[in-house]
C-alpha cells in the first residue's frame, strides 16, 4: 500500500491558475498532467489538500479533477478509492462541493459517451 | 427577611430573563447583519463577474476586471468562514452549493482565453447564479437552530479546524443500468 499526500500550495502554487497551459502558468492541466496523474498512477492513495491556496478558479478545478475522468482515463470507481481532497479551513468547503461536482460531471458525460457508442 | 429574598430572586429572575433575551437579540442581529454583508458581496461579485464576461480578452481592462472577480471570491469565501459554525448544517450545505454554482459561473469555463469573445449569456447566467445564493442566504438568515440547539453548539464546536474531506460518493446514480 503506498500513499501520497499533495498540497496544492506547497508543492505546486498558493495562486492556481486557469484551465490550460497554454493560456498561463500553473493552470489545471499542467497541474493535472505533471503532479495528480502521475501520483494515482504511482500510489494506492492520494491525498490532496487545498489549505494554503489562496484561490482557486472553477476553471482550474474543472480541468485538473473532471479532467482526470475526462482526459486522463481514470474511471469513477478508481479514484473514488484512490483519491480524498481534503481541507481544514472551512472556507475550502465550496470547493470540496465544486471538486466533487466536477467529477462526478465528467464520469456522467464518460458514461453517457460510452452508452452512445453501445448503443 | 422574606420579603427581602422574594425582592432579590425576583431581581435575579428578571435580570437574567433580560441578559437572556437581549444575548439572544444581539445575536439574531449580528447574523442579519452578516448576511446583509453577505448579500452586498454577492451582488458586488456578480456585477464585477457580468462586467469582466461582457469584456472581451485583450480589452485594457479585461486582467483587471478577472483579478477584481477573483477578489470578490476570496471575500465571499471569508462570509463562508465566519457563518460556519453560526448557522445550522442544512443552511450551510444549502448556501455551500449555491455559491459553487456561483463560482463556476464566474471563474469556470476559459476566462485565461487571450481569443475569449464577451458572452452576454455567461453574463446573465453569474446574475442567475447570484440570486440562487442570495435565495440560500436569506433562509439562511432566519436560523432554524432552536434555543437548545444553538447552545449545544456553541458549547460542543471545536475551536480548532476541523478537516473537511471530499470523497467521491460509492453510487454512480448517473449510469445507465
Amino acid at each position: 500500500m503506498t500513499g501520497k499526500e499533495i498540497n496544492i500550495a506547497r508543492d505546486y502554487t498558493p495562486l492556481p491558475g486557469g484551465r490550460y497551459v497554454k493560456y498561463g502558468p500553473y493552470s489545471g492541466e499542467d497541474f493535472r498532467d505533471r503532479i495528480l496523474a502521475p501520483a494515482l498512477r504511482a500510489n494506492d492513495s492520494v491525498k490532496i489538500s487545498l489549505d494554503g491556496t489562496r484561490t482557486l478558479m472553477s476553471s482550474f478545478l474543472e480541468e485538473a479533477f473532471g479532467g482526470l475522468i475526462r482526459v486522463s482515463g481514470f474511471s469513477y470507481d478508481e479514484l473514488q478509492k484512490k483519491l480524498t481532497v481534503e481541507a481544514t479551513a472551512p472556507r475550502y468547503s465550496v470547493y470540496l462541493k465544486m471538486i466533487e461536482q466536477n467529477m462526478v460531471e465528467a464520469a456522467a458525460e464518460a458514461a453517457g459517451k460510452k452508452n452512445n457508442q453501445v448503443a | 427577611m422574606s420579603e427581602f429574598w422574594s425582592a432579590a430572586l425576583g431581581a435575579l429572575l428578571g435580570f437574567s430573563t433580560g441578559v437572556a433575551t437581549e444575548w439572544w437579540k444581539s445575536g439574531r442581529e449580528d447574523l442579519r447583519d452578516l448576511c446583509k454583508g453577505f448579500c452586498e458581496v454577492v451582488s458586488e461579485a456578480a456585477q464585477a463577474g457580468a462586467d469582466f464576461w461582457l469584456a472581451p480578452a485583450g480589452g485594457s481592462n479585461a486582467e483587471l476586471l478577472l483579478i477584481r472577480v477573483k477578489g470578490y471570491q476570496t471575500r465571499l469565501d471569508g462570509y463562508v468562514t465566519i457563518l460556519d459554525g453560526r448557522l445550522d448544517d442544512e443552511a450551510l450545505d444549502e448556501i455551500g452549493a449555491a455559491l459553487a454554482a456561483l463560482f463556476h459561473e464566474l471563474t469556470g469555463g476559459d476566462p485565461n482565453d487571450p481569443t475569449r469573445q464577451s458572452s452576454a449569456h455567461q453574463a446573465l447566467a453569474v446574475y442567475i447564479a447570484a440570486s440562487e445564493v442570495f435565495v440560500a442566504i436569506r433562509r439562511a438568515s432566519y436560523s432554524r437552530m432552536s434555543f437548545k440547539q444553538r447552545v449545544m453548539r456553541y458549547c460542543t464546536r471545536s475551536w480548532v479546524n476541523q478537516t473537511h474531506t471530499m470523497k467521491l460518493p460509492p453510487k454512480r446514480p448517473f449510469e445507465r443500468t
